[in-house]
Formats: C-alpha cells, structure tokens, sequence
C-alpha cells in the first residue's frame, strides 16, 4: 500500500473568487482613481490655461458676452460723444477767451493812443493856420478841433503839443492858450487820421478851410503829412474819483 | 487603513502625479466635455466608494459605470451644444446631486 501523500488543501473555489473579486476590486479602483486623478489635474491645467478663452464658453455665454460688450461699446461711444462735445465747448470757450483778452488788449491799445499815455505816430495832414491880424480866438480853435474830429482825426497836434480830450483852449485873440502855454501863430496843426477823408472835410465848401478863409488876415494851408509824431500826454493820466466804470 | 482602501488611493495619487508630470492639456474646445465627464466619473468613484465600504461593491458595476457615466455626460454635453439646449446641466445636477448623497453615504457610514 502506497504510502498516502498528504492530500493538499485546494482552495475552495468560493475563496478563490473572493480573492479574486477582491483583486478586481483594488484593481478596478486603482485604475478608475488613477485615471480620474489624471483628469482633474489636465481638466485644471486646461482651465487654468484657458482663462477667459472664448472658445471654451458655451453659446449662451458667448451671447451674453457679446450683450455685454454691445453694452459696454454703446456706453463708450456716449462717452466719445459727450467728450467730444466737451472738448469742443472747451476749444470754443478758449478761442472765446482767447479773443476776449485780443479785443481787451486793442481796446486798452486805443484808450491808450487815446488819453496820450503812450507815444503814437502815423500819417494824415498837417494844416498850417496864420493869423496875421489875430482874428482866430479860442471859438474858431475849438472849431477846428471839432471839425478836425469829425473828420476822423484820431489824434491832434497843435505846435508839438498833443490836444487831450480834457485839453482846454482859452484866452484872448493874439493871446491863445492851451493849457496855459500860449499858442503862437502861424499855427501848426498836426492830424492823424485817414488822409483822404480829412482833406475831403477841410476842403469842402462850407467846411473848416472856407469858413477859416473868411476871417480878416486868416490864411489856411493843407497839405498830407507822412508819420506824423503824437507826443504822450505832458501832465500824467487823470485819475477819476467820481466817475466809476458800470459793469 | 484597510488595504482596500490604501490601493485605490494610492492609485489615485499617482494619476495626480502623472498629471502633474505629464505636461498634458486638451483642446479648449472640449474643456467643457471633460468638465462634465470628470465630474460624473467623481460621481462614479464615490459611488464606489460608498459600495466598497457597504461591502456590495461590484467591479463590473462599478467599472460599467465609471466608463458609460463619463461618456455619456460628455454626450450629452455635445448634443446640447450642437441642439442649442443646455443639456450638460441635466449632468450636472445629476451628477451632483449623487456626489453629495454618496458622501452623506459614506460619511455616515464611516461614522458608524
């Protein structure tokens, strides 16, 4: 009789399929883990490198977006059109501001050459007034300057001194005065102005030359004058204490 | 810790790895369809999870699942891009509102 061989113990097979279920088991979830673990860090990457790319936004977003974005244009070009507007206004408002200060300095230019602070030449005629029986008295001067200033004269010389608007003449035939500096004969009376204009005054029938031409010993000569000197005014500015600029 | 569990995430720590390795990215154009298959394959994995610890985890199941889940809601997620309908979200509620049962699942379970 064979010795008997020690039987080996096999497995029973509900074992062995639970070892095996079990290894399936470990198996099936390392793999499926594994794979999912591997997608979430590329599904982060990707999102993390996509940003805000427009390609990975769905239709309803990208429509929104593009809502948005109209939106957004609309407002901007309200905003381009009120900036416009502005800067416009602002360019208008410069160059408003811009002539105001250019009159103003014209304006302050001409008061100026007019009140005889500041030195002032240009041409016009010069009239040369002899009286050879002193016939011309402070009535026919302030006739001439009259006339003189009617015709435009923007400024009046009488023997080299200037005539002002507060410029007072008086004194007796043959012994006139402006100012109180006496007037001497002939007289020499320098005009600025419009040469053609202020000749066409003097000369015309019944103007300053005729009327002058009819007192006794009176002889009146007009002639056109190149860059004629106007001195400034001799005795400073007035000053005003009464009368006051109304706004 | 149980080996049961040990394996599995060991497994998935070296798909975190080997992502974090391979410098690997898709498309910008199916982002969106791997959003959604990651999430239903999350869906899958706690599913499994749950399974496991209740001791009724079944491998065809589980892998049937993990793979025809993934790719469905992906699908899905095509289908309403290409029909104009915002189909994905059906998976994302779904898929969610499963994620959160099964960690209420499990949860309680690991606290009994």
């Amino acid at each position: 009789m064979l010795p008997q061989q020690p039987r080996r113990v096999r497995p029973s097979s509900s074992s062995a399929r639970h070892r095996r279920n079990r290894a399936l088991t470990t198996t099936s979830l390392f793999i499926c883990l594994g794979v999912l673990g591997f997608l979430v860090v590329v599904l982060m990457r990707t999102q993390g490198a996509l940003g805000n790319d427009l390609q990975a936004r769905s239709v309803d977003e990208l429509g929104r977006l593009v809502g948005m974005l109209s939106q957004e244009v609309d407002r901007l070009q309200q905003e381009e059109t009120d900036l416009t507007i502005k800067a416009i206004g602002s360019h208008y408002e410069l160059r408003s501001d811009t002539e105001v200060v250019t009159r103003e300095l014209e304006t302050l230019k001409a008061l100026e050459v007019l009140v005889g602070a500041v030195p002032s030449r240009g041409d016009g005629v010069r009239l040369l007034i002899g009286d050879s029986e002193n016939h011309l008295s402070s009535y026919e001067m302030c006739l001439i300057i009259n006339e003189l200033r009617s015709a435009g004269a923007e400024a009046i010389v009488m023997n080299g001194r200037r005539i002002d608007y507060d410029s007072g003449i008086g004194g007796k035939p043959g012994r006139l005065a402006l100012q109180d500096s006496p007037l001497v004969t002939p007289l020499v009376v320098e005009v600025v102005g419009d040469r053609e204009a202020l000749l066409s005054a003097v000369k015309m029938p019944g103007g300053l030359v005729s009327m002058l031409s009819q007192l006794p010993g009176v002889e009146i000569d007009v002639e056109t004058a190149a860059d004629i000197s106007v001195p400034p005014r001799s005795y400073g500015l007035r000053t005003f204490d009464y009368a006051v600029p109304i706004d | 810790m149980n080996r049961r569990f040990c394996i599995p995430l060991f497994g998935l720590l070296l798909g975190i790895l080997l992502g974090l390795l391979v410098r690997f990215e898709i498309p910008a154009v199916y982002a969106r369809y791997l959003s959604v298959a990651v999430l239903a394959a999350l869906d899958s994995s706690f599913g499994g999870l749950r399974a496991l610890i209740e001791r009724s985890f079944s491998s065809r199941i589980f892998l049937s699942g993990f793979v025809s889940n993934t790719i469905l809601a992906a699908l899905i997620t095509f289908l309403g891009d290409r029909m104009g309908v915002n189909l994905y979200l059906a998976a994302v509620v779904a898929f969610g509102v499963r994620l959160f049962q099964n960690l209420a699942a499990i949860r309680r379970l690991l606290i009994k």
